[in-house]
């Protein structure tokens, strides 16, 4: 059993990579965390859920229109974030756009709690996600996975390879790649700094939006205060994979999905972000450019 | 409790909270790590009162070493890591601290009675030992030191340390020693903080000590402002006040809570008191106090 | 005074230093100097404790130093200057020298009482001499920040001053200055000196350093190629030779 603890730690895994990789990816070129971030995850999980509730949970058809209304949302959310809470600040203070997101984050929390009293389709507490991935389940080698996990899983990796190929090979990718070097330099270079920055929020927000589709998806249920969990999450797997680093972003994910699962499973579900947070103070006293520098800096 | 008294006592803890925080900001530290020394303080005042019968002034004491011992602890290895890092580093100790204190079980009998925290659930039936008298001699107490700090050669060292710490060490000052100190007594400011929270609030629990709350320690400092100890009691006191003001918005407090901080953040990225207007704030201080005695 | 016994510093693969051994006289203006990346300000910085030797010694007045914190070097009586200089710029001219008084605020009277405290402390009168030696006095209440160049190379050199040193290190004092300000800087050198510091003084502008050392050590690639007086240093072939090969 501790097999498929393990391998389903990895599968549930790549969401938090998902939504890491789009955490990192900001912080990567404006050297600043996006705590909306989870927020934005949430409302994308909303509308998601608003597709497959309004529209009816039978078909796969269905879902990938959820997905598609989870990106579209994500991309504009993160826009908005961007727009209202980074663009008029300077660079000068990190703790300023810490604040300023951390007040997006609790207006739009708060706006879904009140939304979900008052919008019938949604409960206050726990909205169901209905899917046709609910009650999908494989049995290999006696081993029991979840369905909704494997698809979670493979399409968490086709996104993170259509990513990993679009910042290595595409103009807009290397112009992110160059400001997250050195954004002076960059300019100096001819690259449209300000456009990077939108762009980087834009992508990371596609794929917060993917990730509140898939979440919401295979969780089964979404709740305003999801945001605030998955922030939380975001830190730990960043700081695991080190700041800015997309590789270690990922494989951060898959390590904290084990990790949550193994606490999960053999002392208590209640302890599992008690003993992510150790793990994030040891490794920051120990190695605070994360687990995986080394790795990001051998493939460059 | 009328509810003028409530409000003041709850913007008296508010201010202690931030304040709290800003002993760690006099030596350009930002730490997250106060609202885990608060979860402390309340639980371990209130065990101290509730189960082992201390007065407060004892229980407060305690829990201001224990925490002050914990914090030289932490600020060692805290001295490390700067920026968003010990930002980031801090609020996991915050919330280590807080989950494993919310979901301590354990009573024992007093008189008769079964007492203790009970998980989840919270703390209850904490004996009620001060009153907002009791939290605002604290307050003052912490704004006189602070305010004297400022004056003295010694406050120059810590303003110096934040300003470039490589340099105050070549002008003979150890660093390390003022960074921890400062760091220890921040989190011993907290630890009491904690205790006379529990004690006037008498029911505590794991909501009280979560992410939002460390949130809102940190927006009392960034909205009032880092660069004087006036800034947190002035962000402190308006966002505990300003709630209460737009009761009449009902639901819809919330939303403009955050609505305020993001306005006040984008208009003034310092916060409401920087240097800038601090002489204006020390002209009124001192055109108020100079009509009270007759001038 | 001060003496470096085969004292290396290795950064990685690099050695900035290399088994350099130099003796320090007392009560005399040394120079250092060499091409660029020779390894100057890895020695100054190796001495007031801001990095920690690799291999070798450093005495000063006979005691071990190498690897000491930093501050406690400076309550020994070493004091230095930052070629980028490090103000606090937020704090006003005469609170930078101040703060560096430091080392000689002995009494917890003096930590705990208003800085501004004024009248016959000793601490209070060495501020005003600064502030005159150094023509700052007008500029007394200016916050660092506001200071021009040359004014903040004079209070960068006051606050070394204010820890009441023994040896003085001076890391590129005379970079950006004019040429008036160079000689009075000049001036106020052999002045300390008069008065009994002993100064060692890592510098580019070779007309300075001729004129103002009384012994000059040159480096290149961390290795001491030679040492003498300023004749001596001028007509060295193996000196030319390294400043020439490096331009």
């Amino acid at each position: 059993m501790l097999f498929e603890t393990i391998l389903n730690g990895i599968l549930f895994g790549s969401t938090y990579s998902l939504v890491a990789i789009g955490f990192t990816l900001i912080f990567g070129v404006i050297h600043r965390l996006n705590v909306a971030h989870g927020a934005t995850i949430m409302v994308t999980a909303y509308a998601g859920a608003t597709v497959t509730i309004v529209f009816g949970s039978g078909s796969y058809l269905i879902l990938l229109l959820a997905f598609v209304a989870s990106v579209v949302t994500g991309m504009m959310v993160g826009l908005l974030v961007e727009f209202v809470a980074f663009r008029p600040l300077s660079r000068a203070s990190y703790l300023t756009p810490f604040v300023t997101s951390s007040a997006i984050a609790i207006i739009i929390e708060e706006i879904f709690v009140k939304l979900t009293r008052q919008v019938p389709i949604f409960l206050p507490e726990f909205t169901p996600f209905p899917s046709p991935l609910d009650d999908l389940s494989l049995s290999v080698a006696g081993i029991f996975i979840r369905g909704t996990y494997v698809i979670t899983f493979v399409v968490s990796l086709i996104l993170m390879a259509i990513l990993a190929r679009w910042v290595s090979k595409s103009p807009a990718g290397r112009a992110m790649r160059a400001v997250e070097e050195n954004a002076t330099v960059a300019a100096l270079l001819g690259v449209n700094v300000r456009r990077t920055e939108v762009t980087a929020f834009v992508v990371a927000s596609a794929l917060a939006g993917a990730s509140g589709c898939l979440i919401g998806a295979s969780v089964g249920s979404i709740s305003p205060f999801m945001g605030t969990h998955l922030i939380l999450i975001s830190f730990v797997v960043i700081v695991i994979g080190g700041l800015g680093n997309i590789v270690g972003a990922m494989l951060g994910g898959l390590l904290v999905g084990v990790l949550e699962a193994l606490v999960a499973r053999y002392w208590s579900p209640t302890y599992s972000e008690t003993v992510l947070f150790i793990a994030v103070f040891l490794v920051l006293l120990v190695r605070p450019h994360g687990l995986f520098s080394r790795l990001a800096v051998e493939k460059d | 409790m009328g509810y003028v008294e409530t409000i003041l006592s709850v913007t008296g803890l508010n201010i202690i909270l931030a304040l709290s925080v800003y002993f760690s900001l006099t030596v350009g530290q930002f730490s997250l790590a106060q609202v885990g020394f608060w979860a402390i303080g309340a639980y371990g005042s209130a065990t101290l009162t509730a189960l082992f019968g201390w007065p407060l002034i004892p229980a407060l004491m305690a829990v201001a070493l224990v925490c002050g011992i914990i914090g030289v602890i932490l600020g060692f290895p805290c001295l490390r890591i700067r920026g968003i890092y010990l930002a980031l580093a801090t609020l996991g100790f915050s919330q280590v601290a807080a989950q494993l204190l919310g979901n301590l079980q354990f009573r024992i009998a007093v008189e008769g009675v079964l007492r203790g925290p009970e998980g989840l659930v919270g703390f209850r039936n904490i004996p009620v030992l001060t009153s907002v008298y009791g939290i605002y001699v604290f307050v003052a107490l912490l704004v006189a030191v602070l305010w004297w700090i400022g004056r003295t050669r010694f406050g120059m060292a810590l303003a110096a340390v934040r300003d470039d710490d490589v340099a105050a060490e070549f002008a003979g000052i150890n660093v390390v020693f003022v960074k921890v100190t400062m760091f220890a007594l921040g989190a011993a400011v907290a630890g009491i903080g904690g205790g006379l929270f529990a004690n006037y609030t008498s029911f505590i629990s794991a909501q009280d000590f979560g992410f939002h709350q460390t949130l809102f320690s940190l927006l009392y400092v960034a909205v009032g402002g880092i660069f004087t100890f006036i800034g947190p009691v002035v962000g402190a006191i308006l966002l505990t006040v300003l709630p209460e003001y737009v009761r009449f918005l009902g639901e819809n407090r919330a939303i403009f809570y955050g609505v305020i901080v993001l306005v006040i953040m984008l208009l003034r990225p310092r916060g409401l008191i920087d240097r800038s207007n601090l002489s204006a704030v020390r002209k009124l201080w001192r055109s108020k106090t100079a009509t009270r005695t007759g001038a | 005074m001060l003496e470096l016994a085969r004292l290396s510093k290795a950064f990685g693969g690099v050695r900035a230093v290399d088994e350099l051994t130099l003796d320090l006289p007392r009560g005399a203006v040394f120079g250092l100097i060499g091409p660029n990346g020779s390894g100057k300000t890895t020695i100054i910085n190796l001495i007031s404790g801001l990095y920690t030797p690799t291999s070798g010694e450093i005495l000063f007045e006979g005691g071990k130093i190498g690897g000491m914190p930093s501050h406690r070097i400076v309550r020994r009586g070493i004091a230095r200057t930052f070629q980028n200089m490090r103000l606090f710029s937020e704090l006003s001219v005469e609170d930078n020298i101040r703060v560096f008084q430091a080392p000689h605020t002995r009494k917890i009277g003096d930590w705990l009482g208003t800085r501004q405290m004024s009248g016959n402390s000793p601490l209070h009168e060495k501020v005003e001499e600064l502030l005159h030696k150094l023509a700052l006095t007008k500029l007394r209440r200016e916050m660092a920040g506001n200071l021009s160049l040359g004014e903040q190379k004079r209070l960068e050199i006051a606050r070394a001053l204010a820890t009441e040193p023994s040896l003085l290190l001076l890391d590129e004092p005379a970079g950006g200055m004019s040429f008036q300000e160079i000689k009075a800087l000049g001036e106020l050198l052999r002045n300390l000196v008069a008065q009994g510091l002993t100064i060692m003084l890592v510098e580019h502008n070779m007309r300075f350093v001729m004129a103002i050392a009384q012994r000059i050590a040159v480096l290149n690639f961390g290795r001491l190629i030679a040492c003498g007086s300023p004749q001596e240093v001028r007509s060295n072939r193996t000196v030319i030779e390294a400043y020439l090969g490096n331009e």
